[in-house]
């Protein structure tokens, strides 16, 4: 059985409509690591992180998730997910979520009920236990999202965007979880726009661009003289063709 | 809000509703109000909807299934034979075999007021959509007569009929056989006086075959009032006016020379004493 | 962290999204306003004047049971509609897909949900259906009564697993136009569709023979002419054909919704 929680080798997915979103990505992230995933708009990160899930099939190469597909039931038994844009059943309280998930994977009644009980209170959500999601304000709904990909104690974290929708404070708060899990030996794969914090928090990370990782390395690699390497690193792989475009159509 | 939203509709409804089973035969009055307020829903639209109901009057008669006899029964006591059909109809496949048994085939008549009774709606329904559907009237009246033993309630029914149809002269012949049933010679008379007077009134009163048979039996109801007071030359004159007007004629031939005899007996008999 | 846990656990995961359907359509309130609507129609009419005859049932069966008919297939239609595009709409299907959960059980669990929704409220119908009509007449609950519901539940069951399957490759509309149209064509004319064909012309001869052949026939599971009218119970061996038919039909139709989506990309 593989060592690495997330393995992605040659990846290829093509739409329907014909368009490439993914031209041969490759990656592993071994257990235990916090793995940043960055790239500009469009450049496939969610794609990429949909084929992980096994939401789309690959149209070339293969995902393995802890050594299984995806697609299989058993694979997502280790996983955790938090998506992009946190939306849950409205008409739900937010420990009738947790509940339903919770059932979902498998958790029994008694232990159960403390895992509900410990996750909220993880993600400072103890006193809106009995309130209904369509209650909760953007940055509630977020810390929902966190604590229900934490329930069951998954291997593997895939966050989309986790710092989104949260003031400063929730931000610690997530980013004081992730050093928590990766203390815990838990495997982290997150895709961000918050260059800084990819920094402070991953153990690598890697930069996708058209379909393409164009950069992939440990953050020690970006010694750390307080020139902000990660976002020079990013915006000279990105930006100068993004900026050099907006040149020449303005002129 | 959400509330509020909902009661609207069905505070409308329940409104509605009430308006509608208020202004209904056998309950108040207000048949001009009836009128406004059931043209401006449906316009034209209310005889066809009166003469559904009538149709289903019919269909209920025979326990639901149709027979193709067109409302037949509905004005007599003849009825045809209850179907014996096969279940399944002699089904060739599997869908004809379980329709066959799911929905019932050949037909029942309704029979004994504890099932007669069931017809009743669709009658007060169909005078309710349509107060000028005479048919509706006439199959209330007959239904109440003879199949509910309500006579009462027949004529109360048939005095709306008349009030909305003021030149419909046989619903005042209805209103006469139900007096007549009710061996009440004298309502009956007032009521075959305004029927001829209406008959007579009528354009077509000689040339419509069905106009002409009407006439005919409100001659012949007179005659037979003529005859139970004691006015035989009375009671001759309008069976004589009668016998061509109507199909079965048998009956009035008989009438007639039973009392033509009588006229020249009591004749023979004058000029026997003067002699 | 539990396992998938087999059979057992796969029985667990559908209940556990069927339960959560049914949840959401008794907070939405949405079928409260028929059965409100309901009430509102037939209570007047149960209490009109006929000429001072009592007991007078047949015409208020009919009623009742049209307007049970007629909302058993909006609710039922619209439940089993919304289920998964609402999902999708939502975006809650990602973190649901992203659980130890097959597509199957996702599918399996929605029908349940939408099925056990629509059938709580179809009880209740019939429930106040047999109070009214035993206060009437003073015939309560019947054996051909009793067969009407179960015919009922089944249609409901066919009817919830057709508007599901198409729900996932329809629109929303289109879903509701096509399934409120095959429901309410087959109920009125399923019955006479061999016999349009033989007089029809040759193209809609073919068309109305497909539709004869592949179109589920609603019509088996509607008595409401036996109970209205009192005739006899079904025998028991065309009861027992139509649940088959049910059972298959509704079965074919999971089966064709599981792998719609399991071919699904989100």
């Amino acid at each position: 059985m593989s060592t690495a929680a997330i393995e992605i080798s040659d990846l290829r997915v093509t739409y329907g409509t014909g368009q490439e979103a993914l031209r041969g990505v490759t990656l592993t992230v071994p257990k235990g690591e916090v793995f940043g995933f960055l790239g500009p708009n469009g450049a496939g990160k969610t794609t990429t992180i949909k084929a992980l899930l096994g939401f789309i099939s690959p149209t070339a190469g293969t995902v393995r998730l802890c050594g299984l597909d995806p697609r299989t039931p058993d694979a997502r038994a280790r996983l955790g997910y938090l998506p992009e844009v946190a939306r849950y059943y409205d008409y739900l309280r937010v420990d009738e979520l947790l509940t339903f998930y919770g059932e979902i994977c498998g958790l029994r009644r008694q232990e159960l009920r403390s895992r509900v009980d410990a996750v909220l209170g993880l993600v400072g959500l103890s006193s809106a236990k009995g309130k209904l999601i369509r209650d909760f304000s953007k940055g509630m709904q977020q810390r929902a999202g966190l604590a229900q990909a934490l329930l069951h104690d998954p291997d593997v974290l895939v966050f989309d965007e986790p710092m989104s929708g949260l003031d400063p404070l929730g931000r610690r708060r997530v980013r004081d979880i992730m050093v928590r899990l990766r203390e815990e030996g838990k495997t982290v794969f997150f895709s961000s726009h918050e260059l800084s914090e990819a920094e402070m928090i991953c153990d690598r990370v890697g930069i996708l661009k058209c379909g393409e990782v164009c950069w992939c390395g440990p953050t020690t690699e970006i010694a750390g003289d307080g020139k902000g390497n990660l976002e020079r690193i990013f915006l000279e792989l990105i930006g100068d063709e993004e900026s050099s475009t907006w040149e020449a159509t303005a002129a | 809000m959400k509330s509020a939203i909902l009661a609207i509709p069905l505070l409308a409804t329940t409104v509605g509703i009430g308006q509608f089973a208020h202004h209904v035969p056998g309950l108040n009055g207000g048949g001009c109000e009836q009128d406004d307020l059931l043209g401006q829903l449906f316009g034209s639209g209310r005889k066809a909807l009166s003469h559904r109901f009538v149709d289903r009057a019919d269909l209920y008669f025979h326990g639901g299934v149709h027979d193709g006899h067109q409302h037949e029964e509905l004005f007599c006591d003849e009825e045809h034979d209850d179907d014996d059909a096969p279940l399944d109809g002699g089904a060739k496949s599997f869908w004809a075999w379980l329709n066959g048994h799911i929905h019932p085939s050949g037909n029942a008549h309704l029979k004994g007021e504890r099932y007669e009774k069931e017809v009743i709606p669709w009658i007060w329904a169909a005078i309710a959509a349509d107060p000028h559907n005479v048919d509706a009237y006439l199959v209330g009246s007959y239904w109440l007569t003879r199949r509910m033993h309500k006579p009462e309630e027949a004529l109360k029914l048939l005095a709306r009929g008349v009030e909305n149809n003021s030149d419909v002269c046989e619903l005042d012949m209805a209103r006469a056989e139900v007096c007549l049933s009710l061996k009440d010679d004298g309502a009956a008379l007032d009521s075959l006086r305004d029927a001829e007077a209406k008959w007579r009134a009528r354009p077509d009163a000689m040339d419509d075959p069905r106009s002409r048979e009407v006439g005919g039996r409100v001659l012949v109801y007179l005659g037979i009032l003529a005859e139970r007071a004691g006015d035989t030359a009375q009671a001759a004159a309008r069976y004589r006016e009668a016998l061509p007007l109507i199909r079965v004629k048998e009956r009035v031939k008989r009438r007639l020379a039973h009392t033509e005899n009588a006229l020249r007996t009591r004749t023979s008999d004058g000029l026997s004493e003067q002699g | 962290m539990g396992g998938n846990g087999g059979m057992n656990g796969e029985m667990r995961r559908i209940w556990a999204i069927g339960r959560v359907s049914m949840l959401e359509l008794f907070r939405r309130k949405d079928m409260y306003v028929a059965v409100i609507l309901g009430v509102v129609i037939v209570v007047p009419l149960a209490s009109v004047n006929l000429f001072g005859i009592e007991g007078i049932v047949r015409y208020l069966r009919e009623i009742s049971l049209l307007l049970i008919w007629l909302f058993s297939i909006v609710i039922g239609i619209s439940t089993a509609a919304r289920q998964i595009p609402a999902e999708l709409e939502r975006r809650t299907i990602y973190p649901l897909l992203a659980k130890p959960v097959a597509r199957r059980e996702v599918v399996l669990g929605k029908f349940v949900g939408a099925f056990l929704a629509s059938g709580t409220c179809l009880l209740f119908f019939y429930l106040l259906f047999v109070l009214l009509s035993g206060m009437k007449q003073g015939a309560w609950m019947t054996v051909c009564m009793f067969q009407a519901v179960l015919l009922h539940f089944l249609f409901l069951a066919l009817l919830t697993a057709m508007a599901l399957c198409g729900s996932i490759v329809l629109t929303h509309s289109a879903n509701l136009a096509l399934s409120s149209l095959v429901a309410v064509c087959m109920l009125l004319f399923g019955q006479r569709l061999p016999d349009l064909a033989d007089r029809a012309t040759l193209a809609a001869s073919i068309l109305l023979r497909a539709i004869h052949w592949l179109a589920p026939h609603f019509e088996f599971f509607d008595l409401r002419l036996r109970v209205i009218h009192g005739w006899d119970p079904v025998p028991a061996q065309a009861v027992a054909a139509a649940t088959a038919y049910a059972a298959v039909y509704t079965a074919l139709f999971l089966v064709l919704a599981f792998n719609l989506f399991r071919r699904k990309q989100l």
